[in-house]
């Protein structure tokens, strides 16, 4: 498997300043805190997690909307936030992104046709002629009818946005998605279509996902891979039948737990409370105020991401 | 006989009294009353366009043999002058048609100067953020701060009464007005999911600026222009009155008003007709743009 994209060492830091005349510099949100992770060609990395724990960030970092803090980003081998400009242009073309809301991920005042084709006009990649040819086949992709071009995105129902983000997402012919709770905000009848056509495009474009969502039945159904944060960490990577059958970290089996409702409620798999603020964080394991597990040892000393079994890590004490 | 089918036939078209009042008070819960704003400024509009050619006499010939004619319905007035002479023996009522092409004209230009500055900065301001924002917006500050009739009178008496300095000024001082507005709606249009998404996309700045940002501003300018209308006739008349503003004997309406103030009370006509109309107007914009503002943008309201 060729490695499209791997993280190194990524850290965001958010300065919390106060003060009006005299700012000054009080902390530091750690939004992102250390990850890496690699996406492989042709295949999904699913990144799962409570809201505010770094999801966001990380996908700001890889579309170049926030400049890590430290750390690096590499596409194909090179470091995106030290290449050259025209590498840069490169790089915008072959990553292209959709958003959670469809209704503000579209220009209002734009029409169908000029959203899907301003990648390849900002880009300059195609001469005007075939530009059109590629709008309308990125639009046969997303199973949209040719008269939607001439309209306008309000006269679309919410999945019909989504797609049009979508058609206008491939329309360059990226080889990596980043998909940001895509479906997330749609009816579940209509989120299945748009994750299966997902599904579909994956295969016959070879494309590779970078898929961020809260909900584990998403992120099942599409990922080959699994990645839990915490508090902006990593605390456990593994492949998806992997990490479904035996989730290691205390955290990942709440989550789960949480999600299947079906049986009995364990008591002591149930997580509880709230997560701690990202600006002071809880010493040793971030997780460590509300696991069920926590021996002394957590509170102390801040675990590190280590292999379990084959492609399995946990940050874990006591796994 | 005639009178009852004529009554006949207004009852079957469905005209009454009762009913136009219903109408410009209510219509379907909004007001109707917007008919008549819209009205004065077609009015104005057309008379601003073919204002000279509706004038029955030249505005700027003087005669004094017919000085301080009354209006017509005065029992010395006559229909040759239908709202009497001036000092001059100027009619009125052409100067006030004539007049009507200098404040549109001026009215027009002097809104479109400030909010062609005030939109350009107000974008800078709001997308660019950090210094450019704090410089321009202390700018914003500053201006906002100025009396504006007593700078603008100060600017003019030194660079003399002119219609293009004059413009120069007004549209110095209230671009202002337009930069806040547009700043402040560029800092929220700015964080939605289009605007990061056209810089994955591969946008320029000027290019997000202009096909994203700007159209979801232009409501909210039409209707600050409107509602700047208004005033800016009104600055124009005021400025014009004090001997500041567009020179004799361009028939300006606020001239007009000055030039009857020592005979208020033998020649009452003289200052009264041109300020009905400046009046008129400036109502008629005010109430258009506040109908305006609440059908395309009922955030605006304290502007």
């Amino acid at each position: 498997m060729n490695i499209l994209l791997q993280t190194q060492e990524l850290k965001k830091y958010f300065p919390v300043v106060r003060g009006f005349l005299f700012s000054q510099t009080r902390g530091w949100i750690k939004a992102v805190d250390g990850v890496d992770f690699t996406l492989y060609e042709g295949q999904t990395f699913g990144l799962v997690g409570e809201s505010g724990c770094g999801k966001t960030t990380v996908v700001k970092l890889v579309l170049l909307l926030e400049k890590p803090t430290s750390g690096s980003i590499f596409f194909r081998g090179r470091d995106i936030n030290r290449i050259k400009r025209d590498m840069l242009k490169q790089y915008r073309t072959s990553v292209q992104a959709v958003f959670q809301d469809p209704y503000s991920s579209l220009s209002p005042r734009m029409r169908v046709e000029s959203i899907i084709a301003e990648p390849l006009k900002a880009s300059k990649l195609l001469p005007e002629k075939q530009r059109r040819e590629r709008v309308e086949a990125v639009l046969r992709e997303v199973r949209l009818d040719h008269d939607a071009l001439r309209r306008y995105p309000h006269e679309f129902s919410g999945g019909q946005r989504q797609r049009i983000a979508l058609a206008r997402a491939l329309s360059t012919r990226p080889s990596l998605l980043v998909l940001d709770e895509p479906v997330s905000a749609l009816d579940v009848s209509v989120g299945a279509e748009v994750m299966n056509l997902l599904k579909d495009l994956q295969e016959e474009l070879g494309l590779t996902y970078l898929l961020v969502a809260h909900n584990l039945a998403t992120i099942r159904h599409m990922s080959h891979h699994i990645g839990v944060m915490y508090l902006g960490k990593l605390v456990e990577m593994a492949p998806c039948e992997e990490f479904y059958s035996h989730p290691l970290h205390p955290y990942s089996q709440g989550l789960l737990h949480a999600a299947s409702r079906g049986g009995a409620v364990t008591e002591g798999l149930m997580l509880t409370g709230e997560v701690p603020s990202p600006l002071n964080p809880p010493a040793g394991c971030h997780f460590h105020t509300r696991c069920f597990a926590m021996k002394r040892v957590c509170s102390e000393i801040e675990p590190l991401l280590k292999e379990v079994t084959g492609g399995h890590l946990v940050a874990c004490h006591l796994c | 006989m005639k009178y009852k089918g004529l009554k006949e036939a207004v009852r079957h078209s469905g005209l009454s009294l009762r009913r136009l009042g219903q109408f410009l008070i209510r219509r379907k819960g909004r007001p109707g009353y917007i008919v008549i704003p819209i009205v004065i400024l077609g009015l104005f509009v057309f008379v601003g366009a073919f204002g000279p050619l509706l004038a029955p006499h030249s505005a700027t010939e003087t005669n004094l043999s017919i000085r301080y004619q009354p209006p017509a319905w005065d029992a010395d007035g006559s229909w040759k002058y239908p709202l009497g002479t001036d000092h001059l023996g100027r009619d009125i009522l052409s100067r006030i048609l004539v007049g009507a092409r200098v404040s549109l004209t001026f009215a027009l230009l002097a809104v479109g100067l400030a909010g062609i500055i005030g939109t350009l900065l107000g974008l800078i301001a709001g997308y660019y953020g950090s210094w450019i924002d704090a410089i321009i917006m202390r700018l914003v500050d500053g201006v906002m701060s100025l009396p504006l009739i007593l700078v603008a009178m100060a600017i003019v008496v030194v660079f003399g009464p002119s219609f293009v300095n004059l413009l120069i000024v007004l549209g110095c001082l209230m671009w202002a007005f337009y930069a806040r507005l547009v700043r402040g709606d560029t800092l929220s249009i700015k964080e939605k999911d289009f605007v990061a998404l056209a810089k994955i996309a591969g946008c320029s700045s000027p290019r997000i600026i202009a096909h994203h940002i700007f159209p979801s501003l232009v409501h909210s300018l039409v209707v600050l222009a409107t509602l700047q209308i208004g005033l800016v006739i009104l600055m124009e008349s005021a400025l014009s009155f004090l001997g500041v503003g567009i020179p004799p004997p361009t028939p300006a309406w606020g001239v007009m008003v000055a030039d009857g103030r020592s005979v208020l009370d033998i020649a009452w006509w003289v200052s009264l007709f041109p300020g009905l109309a400046i009046g008129a107007v400036v109502l008629a914009a005010n109430l258009f743009g506040d109908w305006l503002r609440d059908k395309l943008d009922p955030r605006l309201r304290q502007v």
